[in-house]
Formats: C-alpha cells, structure tokens, sequence
C-alpha cells in the first residue's frame, strides 16, 4: 500500500471539512423545509383540497380565493386571463384612463396616477373580488 | 418577492417572448439573474394559457445555448492572448480546474448548466482549454433541456401557486445539489483510498 504525502493529507482533511460543513448545512435546510412544509399545509388553498397533492393540480381559471395571489408587478391583461375576467371589467370599475390598458402593470399605473401601490392593489383585489359576488 | 425579480416579471408579462430571450442570454453570458424564478414563473403562465409551454422552452434553450456558446467562443478566440497581454499569473487551482475540464468535459458541462453561477465560468473554462465545439455543444444541449425543462415543468405543475411553493422548491433544490455535492466528495476519497491500497 502507498503511503500518503503531507500533502494528499491534507486534501483528504480539507475534504472531511467540507463534507462535514455540507452536511450541518444540509440539516439545517431539512429543517427549514419542513417548516415551509407546515407552513403551506396551513394556507387555505390546500386545506380546502385536502392536500398538496390536490392543491397543485387543481389548474383552469383562478378563483376569489386566489385573489390574494394578485401582485404589483402583474399586467392588466394577465389578471383578466388569470381570473376570465371580461377584458374591460377592470378599467370600467378602477376608472382607468391610461391607453396602455391591458398591457400596463398594477406599479405602472398607480406610479402614473401618484397612488401609492398597496391601496391601488387592495382596490383591484376587491373589485376581482365584487365580480366573483356578483357571478354567484 | 425582491424588487428586482418583480421587475423581470413585469418585464415578462409585457414583451413575453422577447423579455424570456433577452432574460436567459443575459444570465447565461454572464450576469447573475435569478433565471430559476423567471421559468418558474414562466411554466405558471404556460399552465394559464398566457404562454406556450413548448414555444417557452425551445425560446428559453435556445437563448440558454447562444449564451453559452458565445462565452466558449470568445474564451477559445482571445482567452490566452488577454492573458499573455496583460501578464496574469493564472493560479494553480485554476490550472487544477482547468485540467478537471479537459479529463471530463461531459459530466463538468452537463452539470454546470443546473448551477446558474457556475454555468459561465464552466463556458470560459471549456473554451479557454480548447475543447471541442462539438463535445461542449452536445453536452451544453443536453443539460438545458434538462436543467431549463425540469424548472419550466415544475412552474407548470405548480400553476398559480407558484409564489407560494417556489420556497419550498427551492429549498428541495438546494438538499438536493448538497446530496450530490456530498456523494461525490466521498466517493472520491473512497477513491482514492482504494487506488492507494491497490498500489
């Protein structure tokens, strides 16, 4: 059997730290993924499935319990593909002037109109929200 | 959700098609984009109908290749002359790198292509030691279509929970890549333990 130079040492010892250091970080991602895990169990689209599972694979057209998912940086004409709306529903009920309208952003629009960006994003969930009432 | 990646999204959702392009070209030349959460998202659009899945993936690997490609070119067509112009000393781990690539070009390519930050580097390394266009184009293919279509596929399954699931995802991602990254260090002294008593 060969002996081992000072220096294929020391490359065997640098690479138990780095296998030992993978493996401390590797626990500590499980732990953050059972946490995410537990987290996703408690949110309501998956609750009302029944599992992950199911949650996942429930596609076709978003429904008033996905309003929440409605963000900032969407377009007008994503949202209205998103949820089926009817394509002037929201420029009809937010009063949007903009010509830009659908391919305009939520931040772009109220940016242009000085709205500050939570309360524009409120208002276009609620009137997501009124056309899903409305449709019952 | 940073502002940054909420800023390729918009830009996403406004020039689709063009915005994926210049977004995959970008990141693979050499910028550090988020990519993985631009397909994810991408995938979710597809699974809305607001994208094509398959016109996404042949745009998003091909952008993906022509990166690669040009980072190979311009290492193998100027990489030594910058070198000896400039006068730099090319470290020794670099040298090691470099001959890890010439002895396996295949698996370093292939693999580099799931590690966004590695990718560039192993394109430059690739053309830099002088592998064959066609050994690092057929392995370069091999990985995106993989790497990006697993991504893709995943945004698709996921839908419009995306936002919600790419944490955990990503999470699963990186136990995954530590795994890998484990194995292989152990086999590799096991390795070389077994070639030393063989001696």
């Amino acid at each position: 059997m060969a002996m081992r130079t000072p220096t294929q040492r020391q490359i065997e010892l640098y690479l138990k730290i780095i296998i030992a250091i993978a493996a401390v970080i590797l626990v500590v991602l499980c732990i953050l993924l059972v946490r995410e895990y537990r987290h996703l169990r408690r949110l309501d689209y998956i609750a009302a499935h029944g599992s992950l599972f199911s949650a996942l694979h429930a596609h076709g057209p978003a429904g008033a319990s996905d309003v929440s998912s409605v963000a900032t940086w969407m377009t007008f004409d994503y949202i209205n593909r998103l949820f089926a709306l009817p394509p002037q529903y929201l420029q009809t009920t937010l009063s949007i002037s903009d010509s830009r309208y659908p391919r305009l952003t939520i931040i772009e629009y109220a940016g242009g109109q000085h709205i500050e960006r939570p309360v524009f994003l409120t208002q276009v969930q609620e009137a997501i929200r009124a056309y899903f009432a409305q449709k019952k | 959700m940073n502002d940054f990646v909420a800023l390729l999204l918009s830009f996403l959702l406004l020039y689709k098609y063009w915005a994926l392009f210049a977004v995959m070209f970008v990141a693979a030349v050499i910028l550090p984009i988020p990519t993985n959460s631009v397909l994810l998202a991408t995938g979710a659009f597809a699974s809305q109908g607001y994208f094509s899945f398959s016109l996404s993936l042949v745009v998003a690997v091909g952008a993906n290749i022509l990166g690669d490609c040009f980072d190979y070119f311009l290492a193998r067509r100027y990489g030594r002359r910058v070198i000896h112009i400039l006068h730099i000393r090319i470290p020794s781990y670099i040298e090691r790198l470099e001959e890890y690539v010439k002895r396996h070009p295949g698996p370093t390519i292939f693999l580099t292509r799931f590690v966004g930050t590695a990718d560039p580097l192993a394109n430059v390394l690739s053309g830099f030691v002088g592998i064959s266009f066609g050994t690092f184009l057929l392995y370069d293919v091999l990985g995106n279509i993989v790497s990006i279509g697993g991504v893709l596929y995943a945004g698709y399954f996921l839908g419009i929970h995306w936002q919600d699931f790419s944490t955990f995802f990503s999470i699963a991602g990186w136990i995954l890549l530590g795994f890998i990254v484990i194995a292989t260090l152990a086999v590799s002294i096991w390795y070389r333990n077994h070639n030393r008593k063989h001696l």
